[in-house]
């Protein structure tokens, strides 16, 4: 037993012994490399101790950032946010408080082609154009508002106007400017400028919506729907307007509004005899929006009856604009004088209804336009050329990306129904006297890009009558427009 | 007669198929979006919602009642919620696009004007609060109260709470040049308790039962009864919100393109009936008053 634990102990302590020795040489080759980091980090010190003497004999060239004790500040208040703003701003930012700027840019590209030659523009024609509208709408008060819009346009030299006349624009009805000219540059137009009161006290009192009075180069109150057959989207009347808007009543499924227009504007103000011209125009109008069974929008119709009185307008040259008639399609055969036109006189009287509806959610919109000018004079010129009228369907419409729109329109627009100073200007190259095709289609590649394209055929109504020919002229157009 | 039965019976089953079963299937999504003040209750609702109708999802985004609106013009959202009444240009321009909005006031929203506890002040008329809050007024003594300056706490600009405040009583006038900006109601409730000379505003729900504050009364103007938005129970005063006779309230609304159908309707009807009016209380708004 005695041996047993002998032989155990001195084996013990043979197992003791080994670990200790590797130990021991473990540490020292740890004690040499710490020996060797710390001569190395001492050498870094001494380097770094000489540097900071450096530094220091330099003088306290460097303003150590001390660290913050106050919290972090208070936001500042909207007197003292608007104060700073000002104060960068040059106080500009009271001037932009409730502006709202807005514009678009069209290029176009346009081919013409005529079916048989006429006097001018027989040949063939391809154009590029581009329309800048450009402007701004400041909120005066909350009754009072200010519209300003710069546009492109034709100069007074080009396009049809003569040389040597009065150096202005000739066409109310187009915002466009042709690529021509050897580069030179561009003019630019005051396309409206006008202020709108929108009284409180004549709201929303009993029937009565809202109560609407403009002064000035205005954006077209009477423009509705579809239709161009009386007014082309770009003309801007100048003068006043007064509009009141009703709720008629309201039901779980009708709603019926209405509306009151009267419209007061100077078409030329200098005539030396017989007075000056003006447009007098009024128009009411309906619009029941009715919930059925079958769609899950309602039906929404518009009917309106406008009347319009242009006075003096067709006698004395009145239309006549820097030396350019714009009695586009008005003829005056029969008096054979330049000053006259046969219709003598232009009292319009307008129906058009639109209807529309939604199957599946797409937007179907039905129109019908007419228009009979009941003191075309019997007798003179061409006869029977006192009514228009136009027909059309839109499918579709542009809201944003992705959306698209069809349109097509037949119109028939004879020579003395309708002044064709401020029709569409697109629907042949006289604005009246014509029948005919459009065919339109746009994509909102963006939601404020475009491509748009238009084709019109159109023919001369009339011909072989005072020199007009019968002739059909086709035009073709691909846009592409952004909104900004 | 037995194969023309059978072809009704087969064609029945193939529009049943083509037109019912679909609908059924399919899970609904509707979108909600506008104001950042119904942000929080919009959400809430769809939560609850959504737990009791899983075939039907929908998401709810902020960004102001203007942008909800916005969106619902050009198709983008189901819903619009809103802050304020939609105007009239907005109404024409959703025409125009096609769209009819339906409006339906979901709730209402009331805010309540705090004081100091220690301070004498019982109640203000709203041209008084116009005065304080637009500079005009700048000692207590001259709304009836101690002999010293008026300190105004108010909220940043970005709150829904802000915008209220100032197109409902200072009627779109500018705040007085050292009214203090805090940001949130509880940095409002925090300095008027802790401050005997200040002012605050807020949602009344937020101030209830918080210390060293007091909820005062409000006049519509001088001959007007002074009415709290608060009961002596400690609770909201909602007959005073429903009759109109505390004047700081409005209503908070939701939009769609045009009559809703459908699962939209079904939604919207479950905001109006008494579950979907309870969560508005839970929330801290006043439900519409029971017909």
């Amino acid at each position: 037993m005695k041996a047993t634990i002998a032989w155990l102990t001195v084996g013990f302590v043979i197992l003791g012994m080994v670990p200790s020795a590797m130990a021991v040489e473990d540490i020292s080759k740890l004690v040499q490399d710490l020996q060797v980091q710390m001569q190395t980090m001492q050498k870094t010190i001494d380097q770094q101790n000489q540097k900071i003497g450096q530094l220091e004999k330099r003088g306290p060239q460097v303003q150590m950032a001390q660290p913050s004790t106050e919290s972090s500040a208070a936001p500042m208040s909207d007197y003292e946010f608007n104060e700073r703003l000002g104060s960068s701003l040059g106080g500009a930012n009271k001037w932009l408080k409730d502006l709202k700027f807005s514009g678009d840019l069209r290029l176009r590209y346009e081919a013409f082609a005529y079916s048989a030659g006429s006097t001018a523009e027989t040949d063939a024609r391809n154009r590029f154009r581009y329309r800048l509208r450009f402007g701004f709408e400041k909120k005066i008060t909350d009754e009072i508002d200010v519209k300003f819009g710069l546009a492109s346009g034709e100069g007074p030299t080009t396009e049809g106007a003569t040389a040597g006349s009065a150096a202005v624009n000739s066409d109310p009805t187009s915002t466009n400017t042709s690529f021509d000219n050897n580069f030179n540059f561009k003019p630019i137009y005051i396309e409206k400028a006008y202020a709108k009161y929108s009284p409180k006290f004549a709201a929303n009192k009993g029937f009565l919506g809202k109560t609407e009075i403009a002064a000035g180069k205005v954006d077209n109150p009477f423009e509705k729907g579809s239709s161009d057959m009386i007014w082309d989207r770009d003309v801007k009347p100048e003068g006043v307007y007064e509009k009141f808007d009703f709720n008629l009543f309201k039901t779980e499924d009708i709603e019926m509004k209405g509306y009151a227009l009267f419209g007061q504007f100077v078409l030329d103000e200098d005539a030396s005899t017989r007075g000056d011209a003006n447009l007098f125009a009024y128009q009411g109008g309906l619009n029941p929006v009715i919930y059925t069974p079958f769609l899950e929008r309602p039906v929404d119709l518009l009917s309106a009856v406008s009347f319009y009185q242009y006075d003096n307008y067709a006698r004395n040259n009145n239309f006549v604009v820097g030396g350019k008639s714009l009695a586009r399609g008005n003829p005056n055969y029969a008096e054979n004088v330049s000053t006259e036109l046969d219709a003598s006189s232009f009292q319009v009287v307008e129906s058009y209804s639109e209807l529309a509806f939604y199957p599946n959610g797409l937007p179907v919109r039905p129109f019908m336009d007419y228009a009979w000018n009941p003191s075309d004079s019997a007798g003179k010129g061409i006869l029977n050329q006192d009514f228009s009228y136009g027909l059309g369907v839109k499918l579709g419409g542009l809201n944003k990306k992705g959306d698209w729109e069809l349109l097509t329109q037949y119109k028939y627009i004879a020579a003395n129904s309708v002044v064709g100073a401020f029709n569409d200007s697109d629907f042949g190259d006289g604005h009246s006297g014509k029948r005919g095709a459009v065919f339109k289609a746009a994509y909102a590649l963006a939601d404020n890009m475009f491509l748009n394209g238009a084709m019109f055929f159109v023919e001369n109504l009339n011909s072989g009558t005072g020199g007009i020919i019968d002739q059909q002229q086709r035009r073709f157009q691909v846009d592409m427009s952004w909104k900004f | 007669m037995n194969r023309i039965m059978k072809v009704i019976a087969a064609l029945a089953a193939v529009l049943n198929l083509s037109m019912g079963t679909p609908a059924a299937i399919a899970a609904e999504n509707i979108t909600v979006k506008g104001s950042d003040t119904i942000l929080v209750l919009g959400q809430k609702w769809a939560e609850e919602y959504m737990k009791q109708h899983p075939d039907v999802s929908i998401q709810v985004t902020g960004g102001g009642s203007g942008v909800g609106i916005a969106a619902l013009i050009n198709g983008t959202t189901t819903i619009a919620n809103a802050s304020r009444q939609i105007k009239t240009s907005e109404v024409e321009k959703a025409q125009k696009a096609g769209y009819y909005p339906a409006e339906f006031a979901v709730a209402l929203d009331t805010l309540a004007v705090i004081v100091n506890a220690q301070s004498p002040i019982k109640e203000l008329t709203v041209k008084q609060l116009m005065g304080i809050y637009t500079g005009k007024i700048n000692n207590w003594k001259e709304v009836g109260g101690d002999n010293q300056m008026i300190i105004r706490y108010g909220r940043e600009s970005s709150s829904g709470t802000y915008q209220f405040f100032k197109e409902f009583i200072l009627k779109n006038q500018d705040f007085s040049a050292d009214c203090q900006t805090l940001q949130g109601t509880s940095a409002v409730t925090n300095a008027v308790s802790k401050d005997p000379a200040g002012i605050g505003y807020g949602g009344a729900a937020y101030f209830l039962n918080q210390a060293g504050l007091k909820i005062i009364s409000v006049k519509a103007n001088d001959k007007a009864e002074a009415i709290n938005p608060v009961k002596a129970d400690g609770k909201l005063d909602y007959e005073a919100a429903w009759t109109k006779r505390y004047p700081i309230w409005r209503y908070l609304y939701m939009y769609t393109g045009f009559k809703p159908r459908g699962a939209v309707k079904a939604y919207l009807d479950w905001i109006l009936s008494p579950e979907g009016q309870k969560i508005i209380e839970d929330v801290g708004y006043i439900p519409l008053p029971k017909k």
